[in-house]
């Protein structure tokens, strides 16, 4: 397997995997959606709350609100040494006080230690008026995917083929003529093949084929060159994403394997 | 006995519920909004 990295930011990967198979990349995909854990608010404690939302409205609200995550600092509140009461092992905690005219934002959340300060702090909560007035506690635990869509870390995590657009030579002029109905600039004839500057511009392709139905131009793919691509809402970086799901994959089966040695 | 606020002097009064007729003491105003207990309310986030 050969991986190439295209891009990578603290928010977006896009990589380029060579000699694979689409399932092994799938189960990635599939792990990051569903098992990665991250941090999200849970337990929401409401002092006072005299704006025109419900305690409720709120504290879904602070759910989904990205929340930094360390997993090397963390464990499950049900793996705790703390058997599920609340430590700084598996609980982040957070206040909320806010009086007067004005918009609740993500950032007024105050972490009790600073490492956990809230990185996205423009998210609005709440709007108050005159002298409305929010005041809560809320507490942060580690989380998957599978349980709540708060604790989905990567957003639209997608794979895509390697595509080879082939046609029949001697049909060269309708060929031509085909590529000017694209968008310009979009495709290009080089070496007997159609080859398109945007690899995701395909379906106005394969649009134009299906509906004059085209039979002297084939796209084909490949399924052992992938680019797979995704983006993470900043709990965490798109590189600790990555890492930490093949981890978990390669967990998974191994744990799959000690089974099957049982047997 | 209820903690109510009157809806036009903003002043808390406290009624029977079993009362028929509210009014406020202050102002005769007859439209009243409930009062948020002072204690905490702890909710799960879903």
């Amino acid at each position: 397997m050969k991986v190439d990295i295209k891009e990578l930011k603290p928010k977006k990967a896009v990589l380029k995997i060579e000699d694979t198979q689409l399932y092994f990349i799938n189960s990635l995909r599939r792990i990051m959606l569903s098992e990665l854990p991250k941090l999200a608010i849970d337990g929401v404690v409401i002092y006072d709350n005299t704006s025109a939302l419900f305690d409720e409205i709120i504290s879904h609200r602070l759910g989904l609100i990205p929340i930094p995550t360390d997993l090397s600092l963390l464990t499950f509140k049900d793996q705790c040494v703390c058997k599920g009461k609340g430590c700084p092992n598996c609980t982040v905690r957070y206040t909320l006080s806010k009086e007067g005219e004005g918009t609740v934002l993500s950032g007024d959340l105050q972490a009790s230690e600073k490492s956990w300060k809230i990185t996205e702090d423009k998210i609005p909560i709440v709007r108050l008026y005159g002298e409305q007035r929010l005041i809560l506690e809320v507490e942060a635990v580690l989380g998957r995917g599978k349980d709540h869509a708060k604790w989905q870390s990567v957003q639209a995590p997608a794979y895509r083929m390697d595509i080879s657009i082939e046609f029949d030579k001697s049909k060269i002029e309708d060929v031509k003529r085909i590529i000017k109905k694209l968008p310009e600039g979009i495709a290009d004839i080089k070496n007997d093949k159609i080859v398109l500057k945007d690899e995701t511009k395909l379906p106005a392709l394969e649009s134009i084929i299906d509906k004059e139905k085209i039979d002297f131009i084939t796209v084909k793919h490949d399924p052992t060159k992938i680019t797979f691509s995704f983006e993470t809402d900043g709990s965490l970086t798109a590189k600790d994403v990555i890492v930490e799901s093949a981890k978990i994959l390669e967990q998974k089966y191994t744990e799959f394997v000690k089974q099957l040695k049982a047997l | 006995m209820a903690g109510y606020k009157c809806g036009l002097c903003k002043k808390s009064v406290k009624f029977d519920v079993k009362n028929i007729g509210m009014q406020c003491p202050y102002c005769g105003s007859k439209i009243f909004y409930k009062e948020r207990p002072t204690v905490s309310k702890k909710i799960k986030s879903i």
